[in-house]
C-alpha cells in the first residue's frame, strides 16, 4: 500500500538538520504498524511524509502505486482528505464547535450534500463508540479521551485507507488510552491500515509489525514476536 | 467546498468574537455611512439645480442681447440693445420652432388701491409667455393675442406680489397702478418658486406692447425666449437661430452681437460644478473608509494568527491553499459587507437629518447604494488578501506545531 525508497529530510534553517538519512519499508494493505523511537529519532518526520503532510528531500515515497513525493500541494491535500485519516496527540479538534461539526469538517472539504454528510459523521461517531447525548457538545467541554474520540471519527469519516496516528494515548491517563487503543484497534481488524507513532513502547507490543528508529535510520523492522526493541519492556 | 459552507464556516468565524468583529466593522460603518451621506448631499444639490432650470420652461432656448462696453468696462451680457420685435418672426420661421415669446422686462413701484406697495420685476411678453415658461393661473386669466394687439393695460400677478398688495383678497377685477397708470387685474398666478435668481412670484406680467409703448417706451427686447416642439430638436434649432439672427444683424455668426443659451447649457455647467463638489465631499469621506478597510486587515492578521492551529488542522485533513484563501477572504468580505448594510442604513438616517434638520436637500441614489458595496466588497477582497493569502501559505506541519 505504501513504500519508502531510501527517503531523506533535511531541514534548513540556521543549521542544517537530518532528520531522516534513508529510509526504506513498505507497508501492505490493512497491516498495523507501530513506529517507535526516542524524541529526535526522526519518527514524527517520518510520519508527516507518510501522511503526505510534507515531501521527502530525496528519495521515493508510493502511496497506492502512485509516487507522492512530487506532487503539488494541492494534490497532497487531495490524498490527506481521501485517503489518510489522521489522530494526534493533542486531538486537535476545533474549539467551541460541536462534536458534530468537527467530524463533518473533512466532509464540508470534500463537498458532500448535507444529507449525506450526516449520514456519514453519524456512522464514525457509532464506529469509534462515541456517546450519542454528547453529539452536540461543543468540543472543548469534553474529557481528553472523549475528545480523542472525537478525533477518530474524524479520521475515520471518509472512510481512510491508512489511519495514522502521533501518540494518541500522549495526553490520556493509562485506562482511557488503553480504551482508545482499543478503538484504533477496532478498525484495524476491519481493515484500515493503522500506522501508530508512539515513544512508549507499552503501546507497541499492540502493533503487529515494529518499525524502530534511531537517529534517522531504521534500525528495526521486525514483526512484534520477534522485534527486539521490544525485549526492553517487561511482558 | 460548496460557496454555501464557505458562508457558514465564514459566519461562524465572524460571529466566534463579536466584540471584536462589531467594533472592526464599525470602521466600515462609519467610512460607508458618510460616503453615502455625502454623495446624497451632492446628488441632492444636483437636483434641485436641475429642477430649477426645468422650472425655466422645458424645451426652450433664451436669445439674449451681446453686451456692450463703455470703455474698457464690459457691462454684462444682455446689456446691449440688439434685439427687436422683428426678430421674433424671423426666429418664428425656422422649423420645428413652436413658439417665439419676445419679452422687455423693467423694473417699476407698483401701488393698490388700498396703499400698499411694492417695487418689482414688469415682464411685458406676449401672450405665449404662460404656456412656454409653464406658469399656471390661480384664479381669473391670462391676457390674450387681442389683448396684446389692443395696448391693454392689464396684468397678471405673481402670487407674491398678489399677497403684498392685497392680502387675503382677490386682486383679480382690482385696478392697480404702475408708473402713474391704472392696470386692471385679470390673473393671478399660481406659486412656482424660483430659479436660477429669478422669483416667477415677484413678477407681475403685461401684454409685450404696453411694456414697450406705454411702460418703457422703447423697442427693445430684453430677451426671447425660442420655444421647440421636441427636446432633441433644439440644438439643430440653437444652431439655424444663431446663423439667421446673425444674418439679420449683418454680422459674424462666429462673433454675434447676442446669446443663445439652453437649458442643457446652463444644466452641463452647474452639473459639472455639483459633479465635482460630489466627488470632493465623497473622496474626503472615502478617507474613513480607508481606515475602516486597514481596521478589517488588522484584524483578519491576528485572527489568522489566532487561528494558526486551526488553519493547520484543516490543511492536514485536506484544506486546498485556495480553500483557506477563500474562507479568509470570505471572512473579510462578510465583515465589509455587513459594515455596508448598517453602514448604508445609516448613511441614509444621515441624510435624512441633514435634509429635516439643516434644510439642505438630500438625495439617496440607487446607484449610490450600489457603488457602496462594490465599494466593500472591494474593500473587503483588498484588506483581506493579504491576511488570506498568509492564512493559505501555513506549513501544515508548522501550524500544527505552534503554540
Amino acid at each position: 500500500m505504501i513504500e519508502c525508497k531510501n527517503i531523506t529530510k533535511v531541514y534548513k534553517n540556521e543549521v542544517e538538520t537530518q532528520a531522516l538519512r534513508g529510509i526504506s519499508f513498505s507497508i501492505d494493505e490493512g497491516e498495523f504498524v507501530s513506529i517507535i523511537g526516542a524524541s529526535g529519532s526522526g519518527k514524527s518526520t517520518l510520519m508527516h511524509i507518510l501522511g503526505c503532510l510534507d515531501t521527502p528531500t530525496s528519495g521515493q515515497y508510493f502511496f497506492e502505486g502512485k509516487e507522492v513525493s512530487k506532487l503539488s500541494e494541492d494534490e497532497l491535500a487531495e490524498i490527506r482528505k481521501k485517503k489518510v485519516g489522521f489522530v494526534f496527540q493533542m486531538y486537535n479538534l476545533l474549539p467551541r464547535v460541536s462534536v458534530f461539526r468537527n467530524v463533518e469538517l473533512p466532509l464540508i472539504y470534500e463537498g458532500l450534500p448535507k444529507k449525506e454528510r450526516e449520514e456519514k459523521v453519524k456512522e464514525a461517531l457509532k464506529a469509534s463508540a462515541f456517546p450519542d447525548e454528547f453529539w452536540f457538545h461543543l468540543s472543548n467541554q469534553l474529557s481528553g479521551g472523549m475528545q480523542q474520540r472525537v478525533a477518530i471519527a474524524r479520521a475515520l469519516v471518509q472512510n481512510p485507507k491508512m489511519i495514522l496516528a502521533d501518540e494518541p494515548t500522549g495526553n490520556l491517563d493509562s485506562k482511557t488510552g488503553d480504551i482508545i487503543l482499543n478503538t484504533l484497534i477496532g478498525l484495524n481488524n476491519r481493515g484500515h491500515t493503522l500506522v501508530i507513532v508512539t515513544h512508549e513502547l507499552y503501546i507497541a507490543r499492540y502493533a503487529k509489525r515494529i518499525i524502530a528508529l534511531k537517529d534517522g535510520q531504521v534500525i528495526e523492522d521486525a514483526p512484534r514476536e520477534m522485534a527486539k526493541s521490544l525485549k526492553l519492556i517487561k511482558e | 467546498m460548496k460557496l454555501i459552507d464557505l458562508l457558514n464556516e465564514a459566519i461562524f468565524a465572524v460571529s466566534a468574537n463579536k466584540v471584536r468583529s462589531g467594533l472592526t466593522i464599525l470602521g466600515i460603518v462609519i467610512g460607508i455611512a458618510s460616503v453615502i451621506a455625502m454623495i446624497s448631499v451632492g446628488q441632492g444639490a444636483k437636483s434641485q439645480i436641475t429642477q430649477s432650470i426645468e422650472g425655466l420652461g422645458s424645451n426652450t432656448l433664451t436669445v439674449m442681447p451681446g453686451g456692450t462696453r463703455i470703455g474698457a468696462m464690459f457691462m454684462g451680457r444682455g446689456s446691449a440693445q440688439t434685439l427687436k420685435e422683428n426678430d421674433v418672426d424671423v426666429l418664428k420661421k425656422i422649423e420645428g420652432v413652436s413658439d417665439v415669446v419676445p419679452i422687455t422686462q423693467r423694473t417699476f413701484q407698483i401701488i393698490a388701491p388700498n396703499g400698499n406697495n411694492t417695487r418689482t420685476t414688469i415682464i411685458g411678453a406676449s401672450q405665449g409667455v404662460f404656456a412656454v415658461r409653464e406658469i399656471s393661473i390661480e384664479s381669473g386669466s391670462t391676457f390674450n393675442e387681442e389683448q396684446v394687439r389692443n395696448i391693454s393695460k392689464v396684468a397678471v400677478l405673481g402670487k407674491n406680489i398678489a399677497n403684498d398688495l392685497f392680502g387675503e383678497e382677490n386682486p383679480v377685477g382690482k385696478t392697480i397702478r404702475i408708473s402713474e397708470m391704472n392696470f386692471k387685474v385679470i390673473g393671478v398666478a399660481a406659486p412656482k418658486g424660483g430659479a436660477m435668481g429669478m422669483v416667477f412670484d415677484d413678477m407681475v406680467y403685461v401684454p409685450i406692447t404696453t411694456m414697450q409703448k406705454i411702460l418703457a417706451k422703447s423697442d427693445y427686447l430684453t430677451l426671447i425666449l425660442i420655444k421647440g416642439e421636441t427636446k432633441d430638436i433644439l440644438p439643430q434649432i440653437q444652431q439655424e437661430a444663431l446663423l439667421v439672427l446673425a444674418e439679420k444683424h449683418r454680422v459674424d455668426p462666429q462673433n454675434p452681437d447676442f446669446s443663445i443659451t439652453s437649458q442643457e447649457d446652463i444644466l452641463s455647467t452647474l452639473t459639472q460644478v455639483t459633479n465635482t463638489m460630489t466627488i470632493f465631499l465623497a473622496a474626503i469621506a472615502s478617507i474613513s473608509l480607508l481606515v475602516g478597510g486597514i481596521g478589517i486587515m488588522n484584524m483578519m492578521l491576528t485572527s489568522v494568527t489566532e487561528r494558526t492551529r486551526e488553519i493547520g488542522l484543516r490543511k492536514a485533513i485536506g484544506a486546498k491553499n485556495r480553500e483557506i484563501l477563500s474562507q479568509i477572504l470570505t471572512e473579510s468580505v462578510l465583515l465589509t459587507f455587513l459594515g455596508g448594510v448598517i453602514g448604508v442604513f445609516l448613511g441614509w438616517l444621515i441624510s435624512l437629518g441633514i435634509s429635516k434638520f439643516a434644510q439642505i436637500s438630500t438625495q439617496v441614489s440607487l446607484s449610490s447604494v450600489i457603488l457602496a458595496f462594490g465599494v466593500c466588497t472591494a474593500i473587503g477582497t483588498f484588506f483581506g488578501w493579504w491576511p488570506a493569502k498568509k492564512a493559505a501559505k501555513l506549513s501544515p506541519i508548522e501550524a500544527l506545531r505552534y503554540e
